[in-house]
C-alpha cells in the first residue's frame, strides 16, 4: 500500500552533511571564539578567561500511530547553540552560586536556535549577540558571587573548575537516511497488533529516529564534531481490572542506529507479550497489605531499580554555594551522601559497579550510553566507582570539584541547563552469579527464615522519568533530606509461595521504599546480566523538561533481603460505563 | 492490513479528489460520519446506564495541515510542515440552566484538571475503526470528571450565596447541518525557501539590526463538529502569514522593534515582492529613525490614533471588555455588565463585530468564519450603536438579558470557548479628512495650552505577535509615536512610549475620526487560546491620552561590533 498522508517535502531542502572541504559551521564556532577570547572585555570588567560552544544539529522522524492509522508522521530538523563563558579563574570563577537571581537566569537561559544551513554569516552573527550575552551575565554572577563570599567564612578554598587538556576530534557526518513511508508501514501495522486484544482500552505506537551531530570548542583548544544516533521505539497502553483499576504501561526499545532494530516480525512479537502480560494483569490478585520482606528482582526490574536508588548519588562533585539550603534538595543537587563513604562498604562484596561510556556493545546489543567524549570535550574514560563491595570513586565533570579530584573522569552530561556529573554506560558486576531458580529458592529459604507465607519477584518497574513540575512539587512537600529512595510502582509482580514455589501475578502495588542502605543488604545477584537502555536525568532539575540523556545500566538479578512495599491507596476509577467500539462489534 | 482497511483509506482518497473538484454541494467526510456514529453510540449507552445522565455531547476535531519557512540573514532557521488532527470533546451534565460547567464562587475554588482540558491526538488517516477507538475512553474520561464536578456544584450551590446573575449555564440552539468545502493548502516550499532567504538577506547591509526574521506560516484548517442536538457541520478555511521583523538597540540599551505582517486567505493574496521589499526597507528605516529619536517625556494630552492604531487600541481595550462571559464572572472587571442601552462612546461612533464580512475593500479579513467553535452559524453584532452599548459577543454561555450565542463562541484546540472577537469594525458617521484631523488635533493643543500632540502611527498589542509570544490580552505598546507640534514644526518621532492611567477613559474623551478607514490583521491570544481576528478603524482624535517613559532595559550595546560589520569593511 503506498498511500501516504504525508506530502514528501522534506527532502529536497538542505542537506547538513557538507560533502567536502571546510565545515563551516566549525569554522563560524572557531572565528568568533577566537575574536571574543581576544577582545571581548567590557572597560573595568574582567576578560573571560573561558568560553565554551556547544552546537546540536538535530534531525529525526517522528511518527505515531493508535489502533492501525497514523497520529503522527513528521520530519524535524532544528540546530541549537549554547554558550558557556567564565569569569575569573579556574580557582575562582563566576560558577556555583545558586541564589534566586542565578537561578532565574538558568530558568530563562538555555538553548539558542541557529540556522540550518551552513550559512557562515548567520551562524556567526547569532554566535556573536549569544556570546555578548552569556558575559554580560556571567560577569552579573562573578560580582555577586564576590559580594556572596566576602561575608561568609569558607571551610575550605577549592578550583570551580578543573584544567584539562585539551583534545581534537573531528568525526565524519552522518547523514538520516531512512525511508519514512517504510517506517510509518511498520509503525501503523505495529499498532494494529491491538486490534487483537479486547481488553486494552488504548493504545499507542511511536517512533522517533534520530541523529545528532555535536559540535564542541573550547577556548583550551579543544575541538570535537561527532555524530550521534537514536531510534527510540515505545508502546504505551492501558486497561482496567474488573473493579475499574487502572492498569498501565509503557515500555520503550532503544538502539542506536535504525539498522539495529530488531526484524519487524520480532518487534511485532515483542508488543504481544506486552498486549498478552497487561491482560493477564487484568485478572491478577490486587495487593491489599503492606509488604516488608525479601524482593527478588530480575532482567529490566534489577536495573531500573539501580537506575533510581543508586544512580541519583553518583555525582561526586560538591554543592554550589546557596542562600538556603533547600535550594540544594529542590534542584537535586545536594551533595551526595556517598561522598562521605569512598573507602567504606556501599554493596556487598561480590558485587563491583563500573561505568564506562566507551564500551559500545554488550551481548551484541548496542548500548545507546556509548559516548568518545563528554559535553565539556573531556575523553569518557571507565571509572571502577565500587570495588568488591567497597566504594572507590564516583562520577566527576569539570565543575565544583572535591579536595580528592583535580580533573573529571569524562562524565560531564548535559542536563538542559547544566553540564553536571551523570552515567554513560553503567556495569553492575558480580562475581558469584546464580541461576534465576536458585535466586528463587533463595528467596523462600529468606521467607522460610522470616516465616512468610510469600516473597516477592519483581520483573518490571515502572519506568521513571524524574524532572518537571511535580517533582518539583513532590520534593517540596516532601522537604529536604528525605532520604531512602523511593521505587516506582512495579508492573510485573510476582508472589512465590515459600511452600511450593508457585508464582502469582500481582497488582496495586504503588511503589516501595529501597534506601541507598538497604543494597548493602542485597543478599545475591543472578548470572546473565539484563542491557537496560534509558533515558535519565541524574540531577532532579525542575526545568530539565527533556528527557534525560541516554544510558545503558547492565545489571544481574538482585535479590534484596527487606524492602517495603505499599498496596495503592486512595480512591480508584470505577469500571467505565462505556466500551470499546470496535470489540463490540 | 485487512481489507476492510484498504477500502476505508480508498474511499479517503476517493473523497480528497472530490474536494478538489466540487464547489456547492459537498458529501459528509468520513471523519464527520465517524464523528457522528460515535456519538450517537456514546449517547446512547450513557442515556440508558449513566446515572447521573449527560444532557450534552459534543464532538469537535481541528484538523491543521501547516507549513512555515522561516529565515534569518540569508539562511533557513527552519522549514517544515505538518499535520494533525485534534479532537475536544464537551460532555455536559445538568440541564441548560445549571450543569457541570457552572462557575462556582468557592474562594478556595481550586483548578482542577476540568479547568484545563486536552485535546486528544486522533488518527490523520481516515479509518473509523481507528478513530472511534481514540474517542470513547476520552469521552468515558469527560463523562467522569462533568460528573464530579456537577456534583460539588450542586453541593456548593445548597451553601453559597446566590449569584447576581441567574442565567442559564447553556443556551439552547437550533440544530444545525452544513457541508461546506475543506480547505487545502498547496505551496510550493523549494520556491518559497527561496523567497524567504532572499527577503531575510535584505538584513545583511545592516549591522545595527540585531535580531530579524522573514517568514511564511501557512495553515489549512478544518473543522469538524458533531453534538447531541443533532448539529453536524465541515467547513475549513486557509490562513496565509508573512511576518517581518528586526530590533535593534539604542545608545542607552532600550530595545527596539518593528514587526509587519501580511495576513491573508489566499496564497494569491500575498504581497508581491516590491511590497515586500519596500516593508523591509520601512523596517530598517524606522528602526533607525526609532534608534536616533529622543526618549518620550511624561505626557498627557490630545492625541490622534492612525486606523491600524485605533484598531489594535479598540480591539484590546474595548472588545476584550464586550465579550459576554465577562459580564458574568464576578472576577472580572465587569466594566460593561450594567451599561447595556447606555452611552459608553461618543455619538457619533458605532462599533460591530462581524465575522460573516470577509473583506474590507480588497482586503482579507482575518477574523471572519461561518460557524464558530461550539457549532453555531456567526452573526454580524451591533455592540455599539451611536455611542449606546447594545450587545455583547456571546458564546453559548448565557449572561443575564443575553439568552442566545450569537455565533462568537471561539477556542483554540484544548481550551473551552468564550465570547471572543472576530472583526471587529469601528465606524463614525462624520468623518473629517486627515488634513483636517490635524488641525483639530493643533486646536486641541491650542486649547489645552500643550506645545504638541501626539500621532501614534503603529501600536502593538496582544494580537501583534504571533503564538510564540505569551497572551497579553488588554496590553497596548506604542512603537511608532510622533510628537505634532503646535507651532507648526515638523512632527518629530519619540521611542520609549507606555501608556497608563485607564486607556478606557481616552473612548469616551473621541473628539472626531477620519476617512482613512485601516485594517490590522492579527491573532488574539486569552483564556481560551489564539484565534485569527481583524480590527479595522478610521484614524481617530482623542483629548487625552496618558503616556510615561518606558522601564529601560540595563542591558547595554554589544561589546564587539557585528561580526557582518567587520565583513563588510
Amino acid at each position: 500500500m503506498k498511500f501516504s498522508f504525508l506530502i514528501c517535502i522534506l527532502t529536497a531542502v538542505v542537506a547538513f552533511a557538507e560533502s567536502t572541504g571546510e565545515d563551516v559551521v566549525l569554522k563560524a564556532m572557531q572565528d568568533e571564539m577566537a575574536r571574543s577570547m581576544e577582545k571581548l572585555q567590557i572597560e573595568n570588567a574582567e576578560k573571560p578567561y573561558f568560553i565554551q560552544y556547544l552546537v546540536s544539529t538535530q534531525e529525526a522522524i517522528r511518527i505515531g500511530a493508535k489502533f492501525g492509522a497514523l497520529t503522527e508522521s513528521n520530519r524535524v530538523r532544528s540546530r541549537s547553540f549554547q554558550v558557556g563563558v567564565r569569569i575569573g579563574n579556574y580557582g575562582f570563577d563566576d560558577s556555583g552560586l545558586m541564589t534566586r537571581e542565578t537561578i532565574g537566569a538558568m530558568a530563562q537561559g538555555g538553548y539558542e536556535s541557529l540556522v540550518l544551513e551552513a550559512d557562515y554569516e548567520a551562524l556567526r552573527h547569532r554566535i556573536w549577540l549569544a556570546t555578548d550575552d552569556a558575559y554580560k551575565q556571567a560577569l552579573e554572577r562573578y560580582s555577586l558571587k564576590q559580594a556572596f563570599v566576602k561575608n561568609k567564612v569558607e571551610k575550605e578554598t577549592l578550583p570551580d573548575f578543573t584544567k584539562e587538556v585539551p583534545v581534537d576530534g573531528i568525526l565524519p557526518l552522518k547523514e538520516l537516511n531512512v525511508n519514512q513511508a517504510e517506517w510509518e508501514k511498520k509503525v501503523r501495522e505495529w499498532s494494529a497488533i491491538f486490534r487483537k486484544y479486547g481488553s486494552i482500552q488504548e493504545s499507542e505506537v511511536r517512533l522517533d529516529i534520530t541523529v545528532v551531530h555535536e559540535y564542541l570548542l573550547n577556548s583550551e583548544g579543544t575541538r570535537i564534531r561527532r555524530p550521534f544516533h537514536l531510534l527510540h521505539l515505545n508502546v504505551s497502553a492501558s486497561t482496567q481490572s474488573i473493579e475499574g483499576v487502572r492498569l498501565q504501561r509503557s515500555v520503550p526499545l532503544y538502539t542506536v542506529t535504525p539498522e539495529q532494530i530488531p526484524s519487524a516480525e520480532s518487534v511485532a512479537a515483542w508488543i504481544e507479550t506486552f498486549a498478552q502480560e497487561l491482560t493477564e494483569l487484568r485478572n491478577a490478585v490486587s495487593a491489599t497489605e503492606v509488604y516488608s520482606g525479601p524482593a527478588l528482582f530480575t532482567g529490566q526490574a534489577a536495573a531500573e531499580m539501580i537506575a533510581q536508588v543508586f544512580v541519583p548519588h553518583l555525582s561526586g562533585q560538591r554543592s554550589p554555594l546557596v542562600e538556603d539550603e533547600r535550594v540544594l534538595s529542590y534542584m537535586g543537587l545536594k551533595e551526595s551522601e556517598l561522598i562521605q563513604r569512598i573507602g567504606r562498604p556501599v554493596l556487598p562484596d561480590f558485587i563491583s559497579v563500573k561505568d564506562d561510556p566507551t564500551v559500545q556493545t554488550f551481548d551484541t546489543k548496542a548500548l545507546i550510553g556509548n559516548y568518545s567524549f563528554d559535553d565539556e570535550g573531556v575523553p569518557a574514560s571507565s571509572v571502577q566507582i565500587v570495588e568488591n563491595g567497597i566504594l572507590r570513586n564516583l562520577l566527576n565533570s569539570r565543575s565544583l570539584p572535591r579536595k580528592e579530584t583535580d580533573r573529571s573522569n569524562g562524565h560531564g552530561r548535559w542536563s538542559n541547563v547544566a553540564i553536571l556529573p551523570h552515567i554513560g554506560n553503567l556495569f553492575i558486576e558480580t562475581t558469584h552469579g546464580k541461576s534465576d531458580e536458585e535466586l528463587k529458592q533463595e528467596l523462600r529459604s529468606i521467607c522460610r527464615a522470616q516465616n512468610l507465607p510469600y516473597g516477592i519477584l519483581i520483573r518490571s518497574l515502572q519506568e521513571n522519568s524524574f524532572g518537571g513540575f511535580q517533582d518539583l512539587m513532590s520534593r517540596m512537600l516532601s522537604g529536604p533530606g528525605a532520604s531512602g529512595a523511593n521505587v516506582s510502582a512495579p508492573v510485573l509482580a510476582y508472589r512465590i509461595y515459600t511452600e511450593d514455589g508457585r508464582e502469582e501475578l500481582i497488582r496495586g502495588i504503588q511503589g516501595g521504599s529501597v534506601s541507598l542502605r538497604a543494597l548493602r543488604d542485597i543478599v545475591a545477584a543472578g548470572n546473565h546480566p539484563y542491557v537496560h537502555q534509558l533515558k535519565i536525568s541524574n540531577n532532579r532539575n525542575p526545568f530539565s523538561q527533556s528527557s534525560g540523556q541516554p544510558a545503558s545500566i547492565v545489571s544481574p538479578a538482585l535479590l534484596l533481603e527487606e524492602i517495603e512495599l505499599q498496596p495503592r491507596s486512595g480512591s480508584q476509577e470505577k469500571p467505565s460505563i462505556l466500551s470499546h467500539p470496535y470489540f463490540q462489534k | 492490513m485487512n481489507g476492510r482497511m484498504k477500502k476505508y483509506i480508498l474511499t479517503a482518497f476517493l473523497f480528497s479528489l472530490f474536494l478538489g473538484l466540487e464547489a456547492g454541494q459537498l458529501e459528509k467526510s468520513v471523519l464527520l460520519q465517524t464523528l457522528e456514529q460515535e456519538l450517537q453510540r456514546c449517547n446512547r449507552i450513557l442515556t440508558e446506564k449513566a446515572d447521573p445522565k449527560p444532557y450534552f455531547l459534543s464532538y469537535h476535531v481541528t484538523e491543521i495541515d501547516q507549513m512555515s519557512v522561516h529565515g534569518t540573514l540569508g539562511a533557513l532557521k527552519q522549514s517544515f510542515r505538518n499535520r494533525s488532527r485534534r479532537l475536544d470533546i464537551d460532555v455536559r451534565v445538568g440541564d441548560y440552566q445549571l450543569d457541570s460547567t457552572h462557575r462556582t464562587q468557592d474562594p478556595r475554588g481550586a483548578f482542577s484538571r476540568a479547568d484545563f482540558p486536552q485535546s486528544v491526538e486522533i488518527p490523520l488517516e481516515d479509518d473509523p475503526d481507528a478513530i472511534r477507538s481514540a474517542i470513547w475512553l476520552e469521552t468515558e474520561r469527560r463523562y467522569r470528571s462533568a460528573t464530579e464536578r456537577y456534583i460539588k456544584i450542586k453541593g456548593n450551590q445548597a451553601v453559597a450565596i446566590e449569584a447576581e446573575d441567574k442565567s442559564a449555564d447553556f443556551s439552547r440552539e437550533t440544530p444545525r447541518q452544513a457541508m461546506m468545502q475543506l480547505a487545502a493548502i498547496s505551496p510550493d516550499v523549494s520556491e518559497w525557501e527561496k523567497r524567504i532567504k532572499s527577503y531575510s538577506s535584505f538584513f545583511r547591509q545592516y549591522p545595527e539590526i540585531l535580531d530579524s526574521f522573514v517568514e511564511l506560516s501557512a495553515f489549512s484548517a478544518n473543522k469538524y463538529f458533531v453534538n447531541s442536538e443533532g448539529t453536524s457541520i465541515q467547513f475549513g478555511a486557509p490562513h496565509f502569514r508573512l511576518s517581518i521583523y528586526a530590533t535593534t538597540k539604542a545608545e542607552d540599551g532600550m530595545d527596539l522593534d518593528r514587526f509587519e505582517a501580511f495576513t491573508t486567505r489566499s496564497e494569491a493574496g500575498l504581497p508581491d515582492d516590491l511590497l515586500i521589499r519596500q516593508s523591509l526597507q520601512k523596517i530598517v528605516d524606522d528602526l533607525k529613525a526609532l534608534k536616533a529619536a529622543r526618549v518620550v517625556e511624561p505626557y498627557t494630552g490630545p492625541a490622534i490614533l492612525s486606523g491600524r492604531a485605533s484598531g489594535v487600541f479598540f480591539h484590546e481595550i474595548f472588545g476584550h471588555r464586550i465579550e459576554g462571559h465577562r459580564q458574568k464572572d464576578e472576577k472580572e472587571g465587569q466594566t460593561f455588565s450594567k451599561k447595556i442601552n447606555e452611552i459608553v462612546l461618543p455619538d457619533f461612533i458605532s462599533v460591530i463585530d462581524d465575522p460573516t464580512q470577509k473583506k474590507w475593500q480588497e482586503i482579507d479579513l482575518n477574523g471572519s468564519y461561518s460557524f464558530d467553535d461550539e457549532g453555531v452559524q456567526s452573526e454580524r453584532v451591533e455592540v455599539v450603536k451611536n455611542g449606546v452599548l447594545r450587545n455583547f459577543l456571546m458564546s453559548r454561555s448565557p449572561v443575564a438579558g443575553f439568552e442566545k450565542s450569537n455565533g462568537h463562541g471561539r477556542r483554540s484546540p484544548g481550551r473551552s470557548a468564550t465570547g471572543r472577537q472576530g472583526n471587529l469594525i469601528v465606524s463614525a458617521s462624520n468623518m473629517v479628512s486627515r488634513e483636517e484631523l490635524r488641525k483639530m488635533l493643533i486646536d486641541e493643543c491650542k486649547k489645552q495650552d500643550k506645545p504638541y500632540g501626539l500621532l501614534f502611527d503603529d501600536i502593538q498589542g496582544g494580537f501583534t505577535m504571533t503564538s510564540r509570544a505569551a497572551p497579553q490580552a488588554f496590553q497596548v505598546t506604542p512603537v511608532m509615536v510622533y510628537r505634532v507640534f503646535a507651532d507648526g514644526r515638523p512632527d518629530e518621532l519619540v521611542r520609549g512610549v507606555d501608556l497608563i492611567g485607564t486607556p478606557l477613559t481616552s473612548f469616551s474623551k473621541i473628539v472626531a475620526a477620519d476617512d482613512q478607514v485601516e485594517v490590522f490583521n492579527g491573532n488574539c491570544g486569552a483564556e481560551s487560546g489564539w484565534v485569527p481576528v481583524a480590527a479595522v478603524s478610521p484614524a481617530i482624535l482623542t483629548s487625552q491620552i496618558e503616556i510615561q517613559k518606558k522601564a529601560k532595559s540595563s542591558e547595554r550595546l554589544p561589546v564587539l561590533p557585528s561580526p557582518l560589520e567587520e565583513d563588510l569593511k
